[in-house]
């Protein structure tokens, strides 16, 4: 198995549903986010394994899982009731039911619980991401894996991480001669229906990014709730799909592809590309 | 206090205009969901920091109130 591409990436539902709302200096400081599509032309993966979050389109407060792969036999991008949130058009994507399976069988004997569903519901987690990086490609694979980023308690940080290791090894064991693409989508700081809806803070955002660019994106895994909410809202909270992507990709280096702070879609809007060299994480 | 029962209207209701609607009929919605009269109170303003302070996740606010926010 080789992980031939990483991505980190914010999936803010302006960004394609509107995206003329920011101003051009900001939506060419954003350009980079296309530049995905030829990373994912010349790193060629044949399966993508994605992580996301629900936002109460799958669960609610009935049945909230924390882990919930997604081992469905296909994968319809966004759900034809959800796309106009995103302004996408509606993308049927093969799942990997058999590999999801597997993983999930690996997941629990290394010691997770996580949940599972044979279909899944999105929108912008994996829509927005998608549109960037495949465009109108929908002959890749995908394994999506969502982690709960909105309804408290969430599993922590560390477990997060963890969980993307704990994926990357069972993709080493089960799929030796797979090329995969590892993809964590969501954040940057937002605050998503509290009364600071539309605040930004791009001191943080930035910071995390030059964070992970240099290699220390580990220390997400040590990141503390109060402290997150406080400084980067609940929609921050997101980034756990991006400490489970380092998990998996291990420590390296990375490179921003594209970064603006967007209060118009009411979030700070990132791209990042994880560097990795000939299958290797560049550290 | 569990905010669970408001959480379950806006859950199934999903939409701010059938929200609305359904409260023009109160005594039907207490049928259904154990309501306080502040939250009733809050749905009815769509007083969405009321709503917040209540104990509404906030994501859920999001959905129901969506036309709401800029984006």
């Amino acid at each position: 198995m080789s992980i031939v591409l990483g991505i980190l990436m914010s999936h803010a539902p302006g960004i394609t549903a509107k995206p003329r709302l920011v101003d051009e200096k900001r939506w060419q400081a954003l350009k980079g986010f296309e530049r995905g599509r030829e990373l994912v032309e010349s790193a060629a993966p044949d399966v993508i394994v994605a992580f996301g979050n629900d936002h109460f389109q799958n669960f609610f407060l009935d049945g909230m899982p924390a882990f919930c792969f997604g081992i469905g036999e296909e994968h319809i991008v966004p759900a034809p009731d959800l796309a106009h949130i995103v302004g996408l058009p509606v993308r049927r994507f093969r799942g990997e039911p058999a590999l999801a399976k597997q993983l999930l069988q690996h997941a629990m004997d290394s010691g997770f619980d996580p949940a599972f569903s044979e279909e899944l519901r999105f929108v912008d987690e994996l829509g927005v991401p998608f549109s960037f990086l495949l465009g109108e490609k929908t002959d890749i694979p995908v394994i999506p894996i969502l982690i709960n980023c909105v309804a408290p308690p969430l599993p922590s940080w560390k477990r997060c991480m963890e969980l993307g290791a704990a994926i990357a090894r069972g993709l080493a064991s089960l799929a030796p001669d797979r090329r995969v693409m590892i993809l964590g989508s969501g954040g940057l700081a937002h605050w998503i229906g509290t009364p600071e809806t539309g605040k930004i803070n791009s001191d943080f955002d930035r910071r995390v990014l030059a964070l992970i660019e240099a290699g220390e994106g580990n220390q997400l895994a040590s990141w503390d709730d109060e402290k997150v909410f406080c400084e980067a809202g609940n929609g921050a909270f997101e980034l756990r799909n991006w400490a489970a992507a380092l998990g998996a990709v291990g420590p390296c280096k990375a490179q921003t592809l594209g970064y603006a702070p967007a209060p118009e879609w009411l979030t700070g809007m990132g791209a990042m590309s994880l560097q990795i060299e000939n299958g290797l994480p560049a550290r | 206090m569990s905010a669970y029962q408001l959480n379950k209207f806006l859950y199934e209701l999903k939409d701010a205009d059938k929200a609305k609607e359904s409260l023009v009929n109160p005594a039907g919605v207490l049928e259904r969901y154990r309501l306080s009269p502040e939250e009733i109170r809050a749905l009815e303003a769509e007083d969405l920091a009321a709503l917040y302070a209540l104990g509404a996740n906030p994501y859920m606010i999001r959905n129901v109130y969506r036309k709401k926010y800029r984006y």
